[in-house]
């Protein structure tokens, strides 16, 4: 980073449904990073002949979102600007490997659980992008 | 945005992560209606209906949620009122740039500042009334103009930080073009202090030079031709030295008028409410009273200006108002002397046309960083000149 370009930081707290936002993807987070992390030890092979796991892909998709959602979860608790456009990729891409879970988890509590990341993430992209409630209705703000 | 301050996410296009998200909740949508339908990983038959469900609700749905999520992300990426760098650039703008800078800044379409009714810098072409916010520019009390800027979309007004925002650069501009105007006021003062010095300076040596010298080398002259006469025929060097003793005394009336004009001696004699009362436009037919009121010590310039002032407008009263009484009260009020000078004539006629006696009084009063007003009714006029008790600068 050199000296004329320096890194835009948002000066302030963050809005309250920004930290809801950052809360709940921090938490879905570590629950998809958790179970990444016991599924990936088995390895490609074994889970696609187990044959009621996730495939392999989206094991390791899941590890590296988990990761990229707590570090955009920091970063949005810190009132950063990217960390927020960081949270809503990771949002976006853990809803889009979770659908597939919906309707082809082998089990319920697997469609169950994909279901909730999906529906948490969504969650999470709504509270990222809610604007202020308290618009600029008055036309002079000092009159 | 400028070069030097790219943020992160103004990089990252709005319509990508808006399709994303889009993609994502078209593809939720279906997934979830199919998996109403009865859709798993054991039964991947569907009914058709299941299929029609699932697209006409995205239909009805896609667009109002495209709606909502636009703005919400352009404001995501661009919600940052700029960088510290680019709204001190406003402070530093040019006058007939300074809307540009600030519309780059806010990144908005459509920035004007009025100045005093006037439209001092434009950027961009004025949306409708609706998608326009005012913001006053203000120093103190002093309303200076507005800053005008319109909303970032059609529609959609600013955020509240946004307008927090606007309230606190239109405070800053307004500071800052109040400096900038009492700057060129204090380099105007400046400059006419400067040039009155030098008037007073070439008039006092005028009058010295064409008064008072000439005056006393004649009367050199007349004594030495007193004193060559004064052995052969003392009655004509008697008779001449009458005449220098008449010069002499001429020229002591010069000296005494030219250091009346310096400063009346009247005020280290008596005081200013005294020297007000004897001055001969005190005497000129009208009944005058003057009182004072915690008036304390006054400096030098303030009692000149405001003893200048005070005979004017007792002079104007005598010559103009067709009055019996004249009321001058002379009042200390905390860091400030009030003059008021009141008669009961027939007022001043409509309208007025300042002559140079009241213009006079009001560049006196400036000069020292007062002002005069005047008021005329039936009851006749009061002039009330308000100036600093610490004088100019105080």
């Amino acid at each position: 980073m050199s000296l004329t370009s320096p890194t835009p930081v948002r000066a302030g707290a963050p809005p309250r449904a920004h930290l809801l936002a950052a809360a709940l993807l921090a938490v879905l987070s570590v629950w998809d990073g958790v179970a990444a992390v016991l599924l990936l030890p088995q390895g490609s092979a074994d889970l696609a002949a187990a044959g009621d796991q996730p495939p392999w892909a989206v094991v390791v998709g899941k590890l590296v979102l988990s990761v990229l959602g707590l570090v955009a979860a920091v970063v949005v608790a810190r009132a950063q600007r990217w960390g927020v456009v960081l949270a809503l990729g990771v949002a976006v891409g853990n809803a889009l490997l979770a659908l597939p879970g919906v309707a082809f988890g082998p089990t319920t509590s697997s469609r169950t659980a994909s279901a909730v990341a999906a529906v948490g993430m969504g969650l999470v992209v709504f509270l990222l992008l809610r604007r202020s409630g308290s618009r600029a209705a008055a036309r002079d703000p000092r009159g | 945005m400028s070069a030097r301050g790219r943020a992160p996410g103004a990089g990252f296009s709005a319509p990508v992560l808006v399709h994303a998200i889009l993609l994502a909740y078209v593809l939720a949508v279906y997934v979830a209606v199919l998996v109403a339908d009865g859709l798993s990983a054991t039964n991947v038959r569907t009914h058709w209906w299941a299929h029609v469900v699932a697209v006409a609700v995205i239909a009805a749905t896609v667009e109002p949620l495209r709606r909502w999520l636009r703005p919400a992300v352009e404001d995501l990426l661009h919600d940052a009122p700029g960088e510290a760098s680019d709204l001190l650039a406003v402070l530093g703008a040019e006058r007939g740039s300074a809307a540009e800078t600030i519309a780059r800044a806010l990144r908005t379409r459509y920035v004007e500042i009025v100045e005093d009714g006037v439209s001092t810098s434009v950027a961009g072409r004025r949306p409708a009334e609706g998608d326009v916010v005012q913001v006053p520019l203000r120093f103190a009390d002093d309303e200076l103009g507005s800053l005008h800027v319109a909303t970032r979309r059609p529609g959609v007004p600013l955020t509240a930080g946004d307008v927090r925002l606007l309230g606190d650069l239109a405070h800053q501009l307004g500071t800052h073009r109040y400096a900038l105007a009492a700057w060129a006021r204090a380099q105007e003062s400046r400059a006419l202090v400067v040039t009155a010095r030098e008037e007073e300076r070439r008039r006092i040596r005028r009058d010295l030079h064409d008064g008072l010298g000439p005056a006393l080398a004649s009367v050199k002259l007349q004594l030495a031709a007193a004193q060559r006469l004064l052995a052969d025929d003392p009655a004509q060097a008697g008779a001449l030295l009458a005449d220098v003793r008449a010069d002499l005394a001429a020229t002591t009336g010069d000296v005494r008028r030219l250091v009346y004009g310096l400063r009346p001696p009247l005020l280290d004699e008596l005081g200013l409410a005294a020297a007000v009362r004897h001055h001969p436009a005190a005497q000129a037919g009208l009944a005058v009273d003057v009182r004072e009121e915690d008036l304390g010590e006054l400096p030098a310039a303030v009692e000149v200006a405001l003893f200048r002032i005070a005979t004017e407008a007792l002079h104007n009263a005598a010559r103009h108002s067709g009055g019996r009484r004249c009321e001058v009260l002379l009042r200390g009020r905390g860091g400030v002397v009030e003059l008021r000078v009141s008669d009961d004539g027939r007022g001043l006629p409509a309208p007025l046309l300042a002559g140079v006696g009241v213009s006079a009084m009001r560049e006196r009063a400036a000069e020292l960083g007062g002002s005069v007003v005047l008021t005329s009714g039936p009851a006749g006029t009061t002039v009330t000149t308000l100036v600093p008790r610490r004088g100019p600068g105080g």
